[in-house]
């Protein structure tokens, strides 16, 4: 049994890795695909009016992709899936190094795979929660202008960041429950 | 174990916060230092990729000349040099395929090139056009090209009073007439 703020630390540390590489790599392909239509403008040329339409279109883009790595619960959660089912496989050949689900067995019945389906029914009613969060959020992108990037926490903040915080949350919570389920941390 | 279903809730919630704080105050960081460098034909160019004007200025200073890709049927290949005279002479790049493919060219690779360099695709309709194979392969391009960048780019021109093919049907065109350069005029704004 590991504690349960070690589990928690773990979480936010696979969070933090996940956010880290999708940001990165998302910004990198955003830039690349930015410079892409310049530089087709520039060496192909296009009128003055098309030209225009083209930048304003792939900054946009930029721009709202900004807001969409903002949303990682959807990632996390998936992540919480994968571990679930990882660790599903071993327990099928080694169900004592999971501890926590045995917790539920009592001399007459044995609830063990009761409690995984209910575990994995949950994290994935979980990922659906933050996948609705994520489509909304991209959907508001527009209204979310720099007001809500701003770093001041208000109403309005609140207003703009809502599916974000959601969405975000219960990718953390699918995730860290994962790792309290698996580790026994409870 | 209540007390840490409840911690882990507030560890979710308070995460989504630092993190979505923290992601904005790196994005101020680092919008101030967004330097992006573009380099065209030996010429590097570097502007701002947070100031969308700085942008359009260095394209609009420093692109080139857009190129025009001429389709036509070859009885009417008078009004196609008209137009593409008209053209060169207002400084566009004209992609004519009499002086472009040269004996033992593959042909369709030539074509798909010179669709795929162009930035408008010219096609003129008269009667003499008839929905061949190389007209279908080259508007098939041309949509495909079309569809990808997000702006119109075939200028259908009607050269007498044919009907234009059902696949260009509901696309504004221009009316040539080798009398007159009004028309011409309106095409050389479309492509400059």
């Amino acid at each position: 049994m590991i504690d349960f703020w070690f589990a928690a630390i773990m979480t936010f540390i696979i969070t933090l890795i996940t956010i880290t590489f999708d940001s990165i790599t998302g910004k990198l392909i955003c830039y690349a695909k930015y410079r892409k239509t310049i530089s087709d403008i520039l060496s192909k040329g296009l009128s003055r009016e098309d030209a225009a339409k083209l930048i304003e279109r792939s900054h946009y883009q930029l721009k709202s992709n900004e807001n969409v790595f903002k949303i990682w619960g959807s990632d996390i959660a998936l992540v919480s899936i994968s571990v679930d089912l990882t660790a599903l496989g071993l327990y099928i050949s080694s169900p004592y190094y999971f501890p926590f689900f045995q917790r539920f067995n009592s001399t007459n019945s044995n609830r063990e795979i009761l409690v995984w389906i209910l575990v994995i029914m949950l994290h994935m009613l979980l990922i659906m929660i933050t996948m609705i969060m994520k489509h909304n959020h991209i959907s508001n992108i527009d209204f979310i202008d720099n007001e809500g990037n701003e770093i001041i926490i208000n109403s309005s903040w609140l207003s703009k960041q809502k599916y974000v915080l959601v969405g975000n949350s219960c990718g953390f919570i699918s995730l860290m429950s994962s790792i309290v389920f698996i580790t026994n941390a409870i | 174990m209540s007390f840490e279903i409840i911690f882990s809730a507030v560890i979710a919630i308070a995460t989504s916060i630092v993190v979505n704080i923290l992601s904005s105050m790196i994005n101020k960081i680092l919008k101030k230092k967004k330097y992006i460098k573009i380099k065209v034909n030996e010429t590097e160019f570097s502007f701002d990729i947070n100031n969308i004007e700085a942008a359009k200025r260095v394209v609009y200073e420093n692109m080139n000349a857009p190129q025009v890709y001429i389709s036509y049927s070859h009885n009417d290949i008078d009004k196609a040099k008209h137009i593409s005279d008209f053209l060169i002479k207002h400084n566009i790049r004209v992609w004519f395929d009499e002086n472009n493919i040269n004996v033992g060219d593959a042909i369709t690779d030539r074509i798909k090139m010179a669709i795929n360099e162009s930035s408008y695709y010219l096609i003129l309709i008269s009667k003499n056009t008839k929905m061949s194979k190389w007209l279908n392969y080259e508007i098939n391009i041309m949509l495909q090209n079309e569809s990808k960048s997000g702006i119109n780019r075939i200028i259908p021109i009607l050269v007498d009073d044919a009907d234009l093919p059902k696949i260009l049907e509901y696309r504004n065109f221009i009316e040539f007439n080798e009398n007159r350069n009004d028309n011409l005029n309106i095409l050389l704004e479309k492509v400059t």
